[in-house]
């Protein structure tokens, strides 16, 4: 880099400002990107000229924010940090699961033209070559179709052994069925069934399964996301297996089973950065959703509680958008903050680092009626949420909730390893205007306030809400 | 204008603000808002510009801060319970020093509480806040200008042994900056600097002056490091380049400019130094003494 002559910094020095600082909301606000164009001009004509008004910017700054990527440094991140290599990947992983579905699809289109056309092939493979038995000649296109498609085979009875695609969920409630369904539910599997042991299609071999009072979670891996990746681990209270604190070698998002379940499963589309994700699925008028909680379960099915169960938040496959999933060390309970830019952070070290929280990963959209008839299921597309800008949190110890834009809230009991969007509903009435607000001086009870001057109460951790 | 448009929002903005919750009443907070748009409208905005402040405002802490300065313990409950932890460790963050951060942030909470009165009033720093930023990032800006004015210019009691051991270099301070050799260099680089912008100026400042790092830098504009690098290189190329066009059009030759620019003034004045010691050597006072002395005894 070039340096200037010693003249221009010997002048720089001379024309220093000593007056007319600009208050300390106009530099809080500039610090934080708010002024409009014509007052940042000033403030910055000013911190050109006021070497005491740069260091109360520079001081005044936030703590640095990081991504919460908690994982052992793998040689490649320093190289994955260039974007272009970052978004080569991505298209990379989005090129192969294309590819892999394109695969899939063939196989199955081919397997039903084989048995039509299996007359045919031994004439065409008899002339080239006579002895070959009438019966092996469909031999070689076999195999050249089974190599070809033994990826996706194997990928296939990987499948099979795992819990189903994720299947966007959609829970029908009834009275007394249970609102907080936790993300990716798949439906009409009951609790005991889970992903083999190992085999991911997309991935490495993952040694994660979490169960939850019956529920199975069954951690799958996407498209390889070259996002380094994330210790998992949280420690349910009353949770029935801890979690195994493996590092998957990618991010990945958390399907869970509902133990007992029979939800109807709509039909719904997905768009994961172009590509789709589709599942047939059984409307039905009357879903149930059973939230099993240990001993809560059963009480938490006969509440008179009313939920639909939007599709769970597919993050789009980018770079930087991986699911953050944060260490929770047993006993350690993070304290939250709300970054100048609206970015949710929490910090495990008492506020020396701080880390990025992204909700949307795993997030599933849960609305909860009050009251009411037994709604109707509804069949939604499953849109991603739009980027939500934080105005609030609150906390009790695993327990957090953080809520802003748009009406954004979500909730997490697990100290942000897994987050659950919840839309409070009462009949027709939605929850309005932006969070500003959350009081829950337990887990149990809280308040959400909004922007519109809606203040939404529950008495059972947001399993049920209430207008005021 | 402000008046009137304070009374069209006040319903709106009064929601949203939370008032009752900490003890606000509806005519203070319209007072409130009044004040804050007055000091606005000083810049003279147009209605459109003065709506879309009052709608961008905080308002919610604004009422938390303005109802925490006129002392209602309800508010105060809430602020503690929000900023307290975040007050302490942005002072931590800033004094970098466990004894003077608790110190930083003892401060300025009297000076939020109000331990001075005046007229029988309290008064509070809160009271100044106006609900542009955010309230903590006005209280980051309220501990980091504290800390500025107080710690700053005060003579921090380091060990000298702790410096050396943290690979402080101590070196003797610059000499005081003389006049530029030619007054023409000082007039052509003033005139390159006019040109520049506060953010151009501000980049090169706090880089050549403050010896602040890009990244530093650059979280203060929010912008990429790269940015900032890049601007840099530029600015120097282009100021090189006009401070050259300037003392040409004062009529030095390039090389003359190049070489009134490379100059270093404080060269000179150690050049000027190191010469005048040699005469001084030169003529000892005892070999003076001894031709005097010659002198006289030829005489």
């Amino acid at each position: 880099m070039q340096d200037v002559p010693k003249i221009v910094k010997e002048r720089l020095r001379a024309g220093t400002a000593t007056a007319n600082h600009p208050e300390a909301d106009v530099l809080a606000a500039f610090s934080e990107r708010l002024l409009p164009e014509v007052d940042r001009a000033i403030v910055l004509e000013h911190l050109g000229r006021c070497a005491q008004c740069r260091d109360v910017v520079l001081l005044a700054l936030p703590a640095e924010e990081q991504v919460a990527t908690v994982v052992a440094a793998s040689p490649s991140r320093g190289w994955l940090a260039w974007p272009a290599l970052r978004w080569g990947f991505v298209a990379a992983g989005v090129v192969i699961v294309a590819s892999l579905g394109i695969v899939q699809y063939r196989q199955q289109a081919r397997s039903i033209v084989a048995v039509k056309s299996a007359p045919v092939a031994p004439v065409a493979t008899e002339a080239r070559n006579e002895e070959v038995p009438p019966s092996a000649a469909t031999e070689p296109a076999k195999k050249q179709e089974s190599s070809l498609s033994a990826p996706a085979a194997a990928e296939a009875n990987a499948d099979k052994a795992q819990m189903p695609a994720k299947v966007p969920h959609r829970v029908g409630g009834e009275e007394g069925s249970a609102a907080r369904v936790e993300p990716s539910v798949g439906g009409g599997r009951g609790a005991g069934v889970g992903m083999a042991y190992g085999a991911t299609p997309h991935g490495p071999r993952m040694n994660m399964q979490w169960s939850q009072n019956g529920m199975q979670a069954n951690v799958q891996n996407n498209a390889p996301i070259p996002a380094a990746p994330a210790p998992l681990s949280r420690m349910r209270p009353g949770g029935h297996v801890a979690a195994n604190p493996q590092v998957p070698a990618a991010s990945q998002t958390v399907t869970v089973e509902v133990a007992g379940a029979a939800p109807p499963v709509q039909t719904e589309t997905n768009q994961v950065a172009g590509a789709d994700q589709s599942a047939a699925s059984a409307p039905a008028a009357n879903g149930e959703a059973r939230v099993s909680r240990g001993k809560d379960a059963e009480t938490s099915e006969a509440t008179a509680l009313h939920s639909t169960v939007a599709a769970p938040v597919q993050a789009p496959i980018v770079g930087r958008n991986v699911t953050q999933l944060v260490n929770v060390a047993p006993g350690a309970e993070p304290i939250w903050n709300i970054s100048a830019a609206g970015g949710l952070q929490c910090s495990f070290d008492q506020g020396r680092t701080w880390r990025d929280v992204d909700v949307s990963g795993n997030g599933a959209s849960i609305g909860a009626n009050v009251g009411g008839p037994i709604p109707k299921a509804r069949v939604a597309k499953a849109m991603p949420a739009p980027p939500v800008v934080f105005r609030t949190v609150a906390a009790n110890g695993l327990d957090v909730w953080a809520g802003g834009s748009g009406g954004q809230l979500y909730h997490s009991s697990d100290a942000g390893a897994h987050w659950s969007r919840i839309m409070p509903s009462a009949g027709d009435a939605t929850l309005t205007g932006d969070v500003i607000r959350l009081e829950f001086p337990d887990p149990a009870h809280g308040a959400v306030s909004t922007s519109a001057g809606e203040i939404w109460t529950t008495a059972n951790g947001g399993q049920s809400w209430q207008k005021q | 204008m402000v008046r009137s448009l304070v009374n069209e929002l006040l319903g709106e903005l009064h929601a949203k603000a939370g008032c009752e919750k900490v003890g606000l009443e509806r005519e203070t907070f319209s007072a409130i808002l009044c004040e804050v748009g007055t000091k606005y409208a000083a810049t003279s905005p147009s209605e459109g510009e003065l709506r879309t402040f009052f709608l961008s405002l905080r308002i919610d802490e604004l009422a938390l801060a303005r109802a925490c300065a006129a002392g209602h313990n309800a508010a105060w409950e809430v602020f503690l319970t929000r900023y307290r932890e975040k007050l302490y460790l942005s002072a931590l963050r800033i004094a970098r020093e466990d004894s003077a951060a608790r110190e930083l942030a003892d401060t300025l909470y009297a000076d939020l509480y109000g331990t001075t009165t005046r007229e029988g009033q309290r008064i509070s720093k809160l009271a100044s806040y106006t609900g542009r930023g955010s309230l903590e990032g006005w209280l980051r800006t309220v501990l980091a200008q504290e800390y500025v004015n107080r710690y700053r210019r005060t003579k921090r009691l380091v060990s000298l042994d702790e410096e050396s051991e943290e690979g402080v270099q101590f070196q003797a301070p610059d000499p005081e900056p003389v006049a530029a050799v030619d007054h023409r260099l000082a007039q052509a680089t003033d005139e390159a600097l006019a040109y520049l912008s506060g953010e151009d100026r501000t980049i090169l400042s706090a880089y050549y002056l403050d010896g602040r790092t890009l990244a530093e830098i650059a979280r203060m504009l929010g912008v990429h490091e790269s940015t900032i690098s890049r601007k840099i290189d530029k600015l120097a190329k282009l100021l090189r380049k006009q401070i050259l066009a300037a003392l040409g059009r004062r009529g030095m030759t390039r090389r003359q400019a190049e070489e009134a620019m490379d100059i270093d003034v404080r060269d000179v004045q150690m050049d000027v130094r190191r010469s005048l010691a040699q005469e001084a050597r030169g003529d000892a006072f005892s070999e003076k003494r001894a031709e005097a002395r010659v002198r006289e005894g030829d005489g």
